[in-house]
């Protein structure tokens, strides 16, 4: 984050100190959701609880609708959201996963959703702490997909986020996501803002769906069929393809309505991250550049003065725009750097870490492309020390240096020598 | 391609009112077809424009908002929906012989 001072205004904001989930909350309610549907789950539920003090205690006039699972939470958004009604809701791991099935109909319909996701890794084993698996599942789905490194951030996302999600430009769902525990439950001071500041930068939606106004019946998601539809006196109606391949333009296109967002949110309450797309730190001279995301990217940042005291120039970029991926931004600025070194808190099972393959696809076919290396750290929670991603950095270099490409997998932080004999196969053994 | 910009973004989701006949003649899809019993029909009764449950809620936009209300058989798919939202039981759906 960066501040740049405003010293002609009077301060006319609150400095409260918030874990990243009453952060999310709290952008919930000066956002004015109409309505939340939520179900709890680890570590998401302070979230919804906050919310639900919120309007126990009069401060948030929102309907809060308690459902039996998040699929239904999804599916009461979605129909929230047609009704022309702001509304925001939040998630976790397999919560996510439950309401996959509603995911794609909420972005096909174009309702400008926000769901505000502390990450968790997904089962089996069983686990409630972070990493990044979960954000990556909905990567096809066609929402915008946002990530934070710190409780401002989080506040500052999800208000940016509505204005974002309900431009009549965008017209899509958005996830903003923040890494479990190590955000959602941690306190840090955030900046609220004054509730007339927020009203004016964030407007009443004007939603492209109101199926609350009877005055004229109209219906959502008709079986719209391979061909185009002649609909009589309606005209003729696109097809399945036109809908599709307008979603996809409207997201493609979404990159500069972010940014403009970003830029105008910086102006106006003085704070900005990066370009609004992705973060840098100490990037311009550096040759060898650390490409992560939330708290991976946080860790990185603390050891890149370490790294150049020890004379390798190594900056940081940290990832805040997922989908739609910026491929052109990132082709512009790696377009001349030695190398890149991919930390993923995920795996693409079968593949490698997801960020690291996107980062290659993006860059595929340019002129002095960057080496890239990736490495997969933290998975469950693990913690990611300095000294992980110092051992990241040497070895990138050193294997970009001899020039090995290697298609394997690489872990660091892995501690399978200290299991000793360990042997689950025994207990599978019949008798 | 220079238009394609503004053309996406007349395509917002699938938002459509509905029209009858869209999948062809459907009146031969179901053996049952909803008849209305004017006795108990709230608009008919009040002779006013109210209630329109059946209009409101027909998926295939087959049912006329007039007193009393319409139905096309020629379009209705025989779902039943407009019995189901009668607040006043007004419909039943009734065995019809098609040709």
């Amino acid at each position: 984050m960066t501040i740049t001072e405003n010293k002609s205004e009077k301060i006319s904001h609150k400095i409260k100190i918030l874990t990243g989930n009453h952060a999310a909350a709290q952008a919930l309610r000066q956002a004015k959701v109409g309505v939340v549907a939520a179900y709890p789950i680890t570590p998401q539920s302070p979230v919804v609880e906050k919310i639900a003090e919120f309007i126990s205690k009069g401060k948030m006039n929102t309907r809060f609708v308690k459902v039996e699972s998040e699929h239904s939470a999804l599916a009461v958004c979605c129909a929230a959201s047609a009704t022309g009604s702001r509304v925001g809701t939040a998630t976790s791991s397999h919560g996510l996963m439950y309401m996959y099935e509603m995911l794609p109909w909420a972005a096909g319909n174009r309702l400008p959703i926000i769901i505000n996701l502390a990450t968790r890794a997904t089962g089996a084993p069983w686990s409630v702490w972070t990493d990044h698996q979960d954000f990556f599942t909905i990567r096809d789905v066609g929402w915008i997909q946002m990530f934070c490194m710190d409780n401002q951030e989080i506040y500052d996302t999800n208000i940016q986020a509505f204005r974002i999600a309900e431009d009549p430009r965008v017209f899509l769902p958005t996830v903003v996501a923040y890494d479990g525990y190590i955000l959602s439950h941690t306190m840090m001071p955030v900046i609220i803002e004054k509730q007339e500041d927020i009203d004016d930068f964030l407007p009443p939606l004007k939603h492209h769906i109101n199926l609350s106004d009877l005055s004229q019946v109209k219906g959502i998601d008709p079986v719209t069929t391979p061909h185009l539809i002649d609909r009589g006196e309606e005209g003729i109606a696109p097809g399945y393809f036109e809908y599709r391949y307008a979603m996809q333009k409207a997201l493609e296109n979404s990159i500069d309505i972010i940014i403009e967002v970003h830029d105008k949110f910086a102006a106006k309450f003085g704070r900005s991250y990066g370009n609004g797309i992705y973060k840098t730190h100490l990037t311009e001279d550096a040759d060898t550049i650390i490409f992560a995301m939330g708290s991976v990217a946080s860790q990185a940042r603390n050891v890149i003065k370490k790294l150049r005291k020890d004379g390798l120039k190594v900056g940081l970029v940290s990832l805040k725009l997922f989908r739609p991926f910026p491929v052109s931004y990132l082709r512009e600025f790696f377009k001349n750097k030695k190398q890149v070194v991919v930390f993923d808190r995920d795996v693409g099972y079968g593949y490698e870490g997801v960020l690291s393959y996107e980062l290659k696809a993006a860059l595929y076919g340019l002129k002095n492309s960057p080496f890239i290396k990736g490495f997969i750290v933290g998975l469950g929670g693990r913690d990611i020390t300095d000294q992980h991603i110092i051992k990241g950095v040497y070895k990138a270099i050193e294997e970009s240096e001899i020039g090995i490409i290697s298609h394997e997998t690489d872990f660091i932080g892995l501690r399978l020598e200290e299991l000793g004999d360990y042997d689950e196969s025994e207990y599978f053994k019949g008798g | 391609m220079a238009n394609t910009k503004k053309d996406y973004q007349k395509i917002l989701g699938s938002v459509q009112k509905p029209v009858k006949g869209e999948a062809g003649r459907t009146g031969s899809w179901s053996q049952k077809k909803p008849v209305i019993d004017l006795e108990k029909c709230i608009p008919v009764k009040s002779g006013k424009p109210s209630c329109f449950n059946c209009w409101l809620y027909c998926p295939e936009a087959v049912v006329s908002r007039t007193i009393p209300p319409k139905i096309d058989f020629e379009y209705c798919k025989g779902c039943g929906i407009c019995m189901e939202e009668c607040p006043v039981n007004a419909i039943e759906m009734v065995e019809v012989k098609i040709e």
